[in-house]
């Protein structure tokens, strides 16, 4: 009976989504049946970056990446920094600072580093311009292109002792006001175990983002006055998680045991959450999160046909050099999307591997992929891939 | 997550896509194609390519189609009628024919493949290899092998996997951590028992992945595991020998291993006069697989154990897992073993102690010894595990029950450095001795999750044991000493003793925290905990000594031997332990860690002694600081090597004992007399001990690792001997500065794999030297000379190892070792050297699939003090098989053909050097008939 009351309130908690006016795009697809093809139907051209080694720009791993016409900026928990790499791969800057998050002010070219107090604005040359202490704790944000922001708090580690609401997101014109909150959660349920580290803000480089739940296929795109459409995603029970995973009592407490230490390994193929989450156009580009390496973890979507690619399927062909551009055996990740290019990630040790065997069925690699064989060694940083949509 | 699952697919799946690169021989072709969906417009990358012999559908080769759904095959028959067939989990499997006439690569072109609804493990004709997840699987019955043939030999056949010649199996040159059957332990976890002896027909596959043992990638472990085609049917295998030989020796063994499900039981009965021993129930199944002994059988006649033995044994292990099916994070097992050991020695022991007293002056005593012994012993060991969520609880029974009879005729001779005799004595003593011990033991183990009230401690464990321990010992002792240069203190005696012990012990340790969240925030790298480990043990001894000079015991008790004590000791370490941890991780390069552990305990040491003998009545209390330092550091370079490398700096105590202090003092051990010393103190050892050890990741694995110890003791116990002319000596213990040592030790193994052969190299070296200070007053004539001695002391050992095989046809196994050991007293000039040197070499040929032949030689050279000898081994064994299952084995041996085997051994203390020489087993010829029952369902 209690249970029943909770989830009566926690169905009402999340009214204010229901009632928003919002387009809705409801997308049924079967990932099993996602279509490969060759890199050269979907882009124009692909360009190889290695990421410049050298003492000050070492790094660990591209954790979030943010794209400007000029920069590749990098967030490093590994390092505990932030980089800058100019487009070509060239190191720039280096801000050294514990951080949560960042997020660009693109009018100003300014990067804002969250930490758990304070919100610090650096230019792009990495220096340090000013300091904004902020009063809540908060996990994650993104700057609107107004310059209001949106900001993201985790769960509380335990749970409330009595029904109350809370809420996932809220906006921001200052980082310590509330101009609205988003999504209402029940803190007798939703604790700590909710939280799941991904990215939330999928910046889409045009002062807009799309907001990314844990555990639900529901992605909602958010603009400076609130949900501006939602994709709803439906997939095959094989890969999707339990219903009401997120909400219904039954998982509290259990969530991460559920999906880290499944009794069933078949319950390794669920997926997790859509993150990253672009949108090209018509297409539509995520990451299932599932746990288990199945060829079909990153897809494709197409709005305007309704079908479904499997972006790890695609060949690498001669635009590539011959390489994929996100082939998951690769350790290839999507990272990131700016300006009609996807961005995509290769640790440099992977990239010596695929290079070797293309070179052994005697097809050319060009010059630039050549000068990188001849510098790489066991420290060189992750190399970013841009392919160009067509 | 992501990263991980990404290595796993790689690293297994590498080199089955590489193997298909291999070069190919003229009479063979290559063949290459690309593996498509042509509705879904992709390529299909991991599908399983097979070509089979279309005559016979035996599997020539196979591969998995690469990122790009690409493949190649080498060494493809030309002329040949063959069968491809491509498979992969959600498609129709395609099959095609084709024969190769044309020189050049053959191009099976396009090979589009369709979806399905059917499951892999429903159509027809299976793939020899497919990834499920992150798994691996080998199809069995893809592999067409001898009928019968074991899971070993299939796994030989695997690629990647390599089973090496000491039974090490690694995948990709890396260790497997586990092999499983039906993903449990297979009797006791013993990879030889599973690998040798379960049927390879009754096999349905064998899983290969990868499991994360923490958070880290590079720490994830290989296990094999081995799933049977019925896993919850009856199924048995064992061995039953009869082994006659000459000069009545024989040797017999039965051994019946059962398992149906999680339940898994053994026993195994023994019977021989040949020297062979094992105090280890497994060791006695793990040699008797049906697959044979290999070239290391740790169950073979000991050519240097001492004396001429016989054994029997009779032993049972039961197992049962409660949990049916496979469950990684659970764990409840009831585990129990039995072993009765029953076994008679008739021993003759020569031995010369060297006993050095001045500038080239020594005492030389040679002592004649002949006994025979009786030894009959129960160990019972139950062993209960169970682990739910954060909970881990461990009960553990142990009883020991121990009867040792000895009949012991022993004669002395002393002599100086001129050989002039100094004194002599013969001696007679017939003991029993009962021991029975019960040891129960109970731990629990709790892990804090650290999703909730994160700053509060919750990891804790506790363990409680519980001691008792029973000993009777009565023995007949009669001494005729004669001083050839005092005859004042000639000395004859005829005495029985009566020793009763008793004794209870409880055991607790106990460790909780984290406390540092609670006090200084949370911090996930930092560890703050309380630790308690306390010992209280009380022990009753009653000794009484009856003189006999003829008379019945009891008439006449020795009240200065005899005694009643209550021995009371309380052992209290409470402490703080602090651990930080430190890391350098970049992802998919390295992970560098280190961890700075400091623990500081308080010990409380405190000895009560209540005695009928009032000077044995005391009590001593002690309070000790305990600190220890220690830094581990680790770096794991991804997919190139591992380091691991350790400094520890610890300070401990050794606290006097009651008979270091106050015993009840026997003269009448002439050669070895005991005195006290009430003012003994703790002596105080401060130690430096470090590790490091480096493993290559790469194909052929690469290890090595390197110890260094440096010891100082403070007030170390240190001999006080008096020695007179006669050879007299007596002893007690006194606190000396400067005794301290080093000792350093490296192991090297390197592993070469080609084509057809196999190659282990192992390097073993260890040194030790150290300085003991003594106290030495030597009386010669009428002269007494007091001392303070320093005995410098070197010991340095080297072994190397070789195992070389080739094909199934021939393992050969070369050893060779050297040990030095080196003794010089400071106080005067007088040195001692030892050498002994051995070289083995094994080797087993197989010319026929029924056959072995197995020889072993080694050659024994020992250069010691005042003798030297050398001495060759040599054993022959040839086996062959009969009947359709093999399972009947007859075996001829002849073991020390040359007849030349001998035992020596060495002990070393202060300025004392001991070389003992034993009886021990010679020539024998032996025939042996085993029978190997066997049912694996299939």
């Amino acid at each position: 009976m209690t249970y029943i009351l909770y989830l009566i309130l926690a169905v009402i908690s999340f009214r204010p989504l229901q009632s928003d006016q919002h387009p809705v795009h409801t997308i049924r697809m079967d990932p099993d049946n996602a279509m490969g093809g060759n890199v050269g139907d979907f882009f124009e051209s692909v360009e190889f970056i290695p990421l410049e080694t050298n003492p000050e720009s070492l790094f660990g791993d591209i954790y979030k990446l943010q794209v400007t016409d000029d920069y590749l900026i990098i967030k490093d928990n590994e390092t505990s920094s932030i980089l800058l790499f100019n487009s070509t791969g060239k190191f720039h800057a280096r801000i050294k600072q514990m951080h949560r998050d960042f997020t660009l002010d693109r009018d100003r070219e300014e990067i804002l580093v969250l930490d758990s107090h304070s919100v610090s604005y650096y230019d792009f040359n990495g220096k340090l311009l000013r300091k904004v202490e902020i009063r809540k704790n908060i996990s994650a944000l993104f700057m609107f292109g107004n310059g209001s922001f949106v900001l993201n708090k985790d769960r509380p580690l335990s749970h409330a002792k009595s029904p109350s609401i809370d809420y996932d997101l809220w906006y921001s014109s200052n980082l310590n006001d509330s101009i609205r909150t988003l999504f209402s959660y029940n803190p007798q349920f939703g604790i700590y175990d909710y939280n799941l580290p991904s990215y939330l803000f999928n910046d889409q480089g045009d002062g807009t983002c799309f907001y990314t739940f844990p555990y639900r296929y529901n992605i909602y795109e958010l603009d400076a006055s609130g949900i501006r459409a939602e994709y709803r995603f439906v997939f095959p029970e094989k890969y999707s998680l339990p219903r009401g995973f997120d909400q219904d009592s039954l998982f509290y407490n259990k969530r991460k045991e559920y999906i880290f230490n499944p009794k069933n390994r078949e319950d390794l193929y669920r997926f997790r959450a859509l993150t990253p989450f672009f949108r090209h156009n018509e297409y539509i580009l995520f990451n299932t999160n599932g746990r288990y390496f199945t060829l079909n973890n990153d897809l494709l979507y197409d709005l305007r046909t309704k079908s479904a690619y499997s972006l790890n399927r695609l060949t690498g062909d001669s635009i590539s050099y011959h390489l994929p551009i996100l082939h998951a055996g690769s350790q290839q990740a999507m990272k990131g999307l700016y300006n009609g290019s996807l961005f995509t990630r290769i640790p440099a040790a992977a990239l010596v591997k695929l290079i070797d065997n293309v070179q052994k069925q005697g097809k050319d690699i060009g010059n630039e992929l050549s000068g990188f064989l001849a510098t790489a060694d066991y420290k060189t940083n992750p190399v970013i891939i841009r392919s160009r949509f067509k | 997550m992501n990263t991980f699952k990404v290595l796993l697919c790689m690293g297994l799946t590498l080199f089955l896509v590489t193997a298909s690169g291999q070069e190919t021989q003229p009479d063979m072709a290559r063949i290459k194609g690309i593996v498509t969906d042509s509705l879904l417009q992709r390529v299909v990358p991991a599908a399983t390519v097979s070509v089979y012999l279309t005559e016979d559908s035996s599997l020539i080769t196979y591969t998995i189609s690469d990122q790009s759904g690409i493949f190649w095959l080498s060494n493809i028959p030309k002329n040949t009628e063959l069968t491809t067939v491509i498979a992969y989990i959600g498609y129709e499997s395609v099959m095609k024919k084709f024969k190769i006439t044309e020189d050049g690569d053959y191009d099976l072109g396009r090979i589009n493949m369709s979806m399905s609804e059917t499951l892999l493990e429903e159509i027809s004709i299976k793939p020899p290899v497919w990834m499920k997840g992150d798994t691996l699987e080998f199809n069995a019955d893809a592999f067409k092998l001898d009928p019968n043939a074991v899971a070993e030999d299939l796994l030989k056949r695997l690629p990647g996997v390599v089973v090496w010649g000491d039974g090490l199996i690694t995948v990709n040159g890396r260790e497997i951590h586990a092999l499983l059957v039906d993903g449990k332990p297979f009797f006791g976890g013993d990879r030889k028992i599973a690998t040798q002896n379960i049927a390879k027909d009754a096999i349905d596959k064998v899983q290969v992945y990868q499991r994360e043992q923490t958070s880290s990638v590079m720490d994830s472990i290989t296990e094999i595991n081995i799933v049977t085609k019925n896993p919850g049917a009856l199924g048995y295998f064992g061995k039953l020998a009869t082994g006659i030989g000459i000069s009545d020796r024989k040797d017999l063994v039965g051994n019946l291993n059962l398992f149906k499900g999680g339940t898994q039981a053994s026993i195994i009965l023994g019977h021989n006069n040949v020297n062979k021993q094992s105090d280890d129930i497994f060791v006695l199944i793990r040699n008797s697989t049906y697959k044979g002994v290999g070239i290391e059988n740790e169950y073979e006649t000991d050519f240097n154990k001492s004396g001429d033995i016989n054994s029997s044994i009779a032993g049972i292990f039961l197992q049962h897992d409660f949990i049916p099916g496979v469950d990684l994070l659970k764990k409840n097992t009831l585990k129990l073993d039995y072993l009765y050991n029953r076994s008679r020695v008739d021993l003759d022991h020569d031995n010369q102690t060297i006993t050095t007293i001045g500038d080239h002056e020594a005492q030389f005593r040679k002592r004649a010894l002949n006994s025979f012994n009786r030894n009959n012993y129960n160990v019972l060991n139950a062993n209960y595990e169970l682990t739910r969520k954060n909970y881990t609880f461990n009960f553990l029974i142990k009883t020991l029950s121990r009867n040792l009879g000895a009949n012991t005729s022993t004669t002395d001779r002393v002599s100086d450095q001129h050989g002039n005799l100094t004194s002599g004595r013969t001696q007679q003593q017939f003991q029993d001795e009962e021991n029975n011990e019960l040891d129960v033991n109970l731990s629990i183990r709790h892990s804090k999750n650290l999703d909730h009230h994160v700053r509060l401690p919750g990891n804790w464990s506790l363990l409680y044991g519980i001691s008792l321990h029973d000993r009777i010992d009565q023995s007949d002792h009669s001494s005729h000493f004669i001083s050839y240069i005092d005859p004042s203190v000639n000395q004859d005696f005829d005495r029985n003793n009566h020793y009763t012990s008793n004794y209870v012990g409880h055991h607790i340790k106990s460790r909780i925290g984290n406390f540092w969240n609670t006090l200084a925030g949370v911090n996930f790298d930092t560890t703050l905990e309380l630790v308690n480990d306390l010992d209280l043990d009380i022990r009753n001894i009653n000794n009484s000594v009856y003189n006999m000079n003829g008379l019945t015991p009891g008439n006449e008790m020795d009240p200065m031997l005899s005694y009643r004590r209550q021995e009371q000791l309380l052992d209290w370490k409470p402490g703080v332990f602090w651990q930080k941890r430190f890391s350098n991780i970049l992802s998919n390069r390295y992970e560098k860690t280190g961890e700075l552990s400091v623990e500081l305990r308080h010990q409380y040491f405190v000895l009560t002694s209540t005695s009928n003998r009032g000077f044995q009545n005391f009590e001593r209390n002690y309070g000790k600081l305990l600190p220890k330092l220690s830094y581990s550091f680790m770096h794991q370079a991804h997919q190139r090597f591992s380091n691991r490398a350790n400094v520890t700096l610890t300070s401990t105590y050794a606290f006097p004992s009651v008979e270091d202090l106050f015993p009840v003092v026997d003269t009448t051990n002439i050669y070895y007399i005991r005195y006290g010393n009430e003012n003994l103190k703790p002596s105080n050892k401060r130690e430096l001990s470090s590790t490091f050890s480096h493993t290559n990741r790469k194909k052929n694995a690469f290890m090595y690792d390197l110890n260094l110890n440096l010891g100082d003791i403070r007030g170390a116990f240190s001999h006080f001997t008096r020695i007179d002319a006669s050879g007299r000596t007596s002893f007690s213990l006194h606190n000396l500065d400067d005794s301290q040592y080093i000792s350093m030790g490296a192991n090297a193994a390197k592993a070469l794999q080609f084509e057809h052969q196999k190659m282990q190299i192992k390097l073993r070296g260890n040194f030790r030297f150290s300085n003991t200070p003594s106290y030495l007053v030597i009386q010669q004539d009428e002269n007494i000379s007091e001392m303070l001695n320093d005995t410098r002391s070197i010991f340095g050992d080297a072994s190397f190892n070789v195992l070389f095989s080739h094909r199934e046809l021939l393992d050969l196994n070369l050893i060779t070792y050297m040990e030095l050991y080196r003794n010089i007293q400071k106080a005067y000039d007088y040195s001692i050297s030892n050498e002994r040197y051995r070289v083995e070499s094994h080797a087993l040929i197989k010319p026929t699939r029924k056959s072995t032949i197995g020889i072993n030689a080694s050659y024994h050279r020992n250069n010691l003090y005042h003798f030297s000898d050398d001495y060759i081994i040599c054993n022959l064994r040839i086996s062959q098989r009969f009947f359709k299952n093999e399972n009947l084995e007859v075996t001829a041996a002849a073991y020390d053909i040359f007849d030349q085997n001998r035992n020596v051994s060495l002990q070393a203390y202060d300025n004392v050097t001991i070389q003992n020489r034993y009886n021990t087993i010679g020539r024998y010829f032996m025939m042996t008939m085993s029978y190997y029952p066997r049912q694996f369902k299939k």
